[in-house]
């Protein structure tokens, strides 16, 4: 419960390790970005604009036969 | 500045976009549906890492936001609304599959063997199998925070949550992500405000975020 946590004593954070810490954040940051611009840069599957094609004649149809 | 979908009181007979009365008629936002799909795929393979698994998810959130299309309010972010979406669709189902689906397309789930030296760079394959042992609530805050450049905010409307816990999970991804790579990282490092969010927020920003 009470547990000591020398958190601030043992571990007081330098410049160096700042650095360090800030560098690897930087690291960490410009790889997700590689991950997801990766997925991004993939060509799109034809898939979608048939799905788009067809939904937008579905709606087309609706409307028609409404007004 | 995004809006999670709320419920609209507009009647359903309007399907159309409605008139914004500052600035005139707004086009169709689902004219706009089609340039998102790279984004929303890049998403949803981030979420399930499999492609034909997003490809299905992404169907889904299209198909969705369509026929919702009403409850998105003209003028504000429409791919943050159909990541809201798709995360939804997502964790519903996977909360209906009970467990999360295993990785049949085998995308490196097994190839951590190989420690990386930490000598200045990230291997970028190592970072790839590290971030694909993620959980799922990881790897969407870190591609939504990280990644696709939303702030703090936007990504607590989208996931629902407190900004607070955006931060914390954030953090804790980074920290998992360092110590599946083998390299020492507690979320008290990531939690220090002068090293770690201002090299964020500055890598968001060159990122045109």
């Amino acid at each position: 419960m009470s547990s000591v946590m020398p958190s601030d004593e043992k571990d007081k954070p330098d410049r160096a390790k700042l650095a360090d810490r800030s560098e690897l954040a930087r690291e960490i940051d410009e790889n997700l970005k590689r991950v997801y611009r990766e997925s991004l840069e993939e060509p799109v599957p034809d898939r979608f604009a048939a799905l788009l094609d067809a939904l937008k004649a579905k709606e087309a149809g609706r409307k028609g036969g409404q007004s | 500045m995004i809006h999670a979908p709320l419920p609209d009181n507009r009647t359903e007979a309007s399907s159309s976009a409605p008139a914004d009365a500052a600035t005139g008629q707004h086009p169709d936002p689902r004219e706009e549906i089609a340039s998102h799909i790279p984004a929303l795929r890049a998403f949803a393979i981030s979420l399930t890492r499999n492609g034909s698994a997003a490809d299905d998810l992404v169907q889904d959130t299209i198909v969705k936001a369509w026929s919702n299309i009403e409850k998105f309010t003209p003028g504000t972010d429409l791919r943050a609304w159909m990541f809201t979406i798709l995360r939804n669709l997502f964790y519903s189902a996977r909360r209906k599959a009970v467990r999360e689906v295993a990785d049949p397309d085998g995308l490196h789930a097994a190839s951590l063997s190989v420690r990386p030296a930490h000598d200045g760079r990230l291997a970028f394959a190592d970072f790839r199998a590290a971030f694909d042992q993620l959980s799922a609530e990881h790897r969407e805050v870190l591609i939504l925070v990280g990644a696709s450049g939303y702030s703090c905010e936007e990504a607590a409307e989208m996931m629902g949550v407190a900004v607070g816990t955006v931060k914390s999970r954030t953090n804790r991804a980074r920290a998992r992500l360092c110590e599946l790579m083998g390299l020492s990282g507690t979320d008290d490092d990531f939690a220090r405000p002068d090293a770690l969010s201002l090299a964020v927020s500055s890598a968001l920003r060159s990122a045109g975020a």
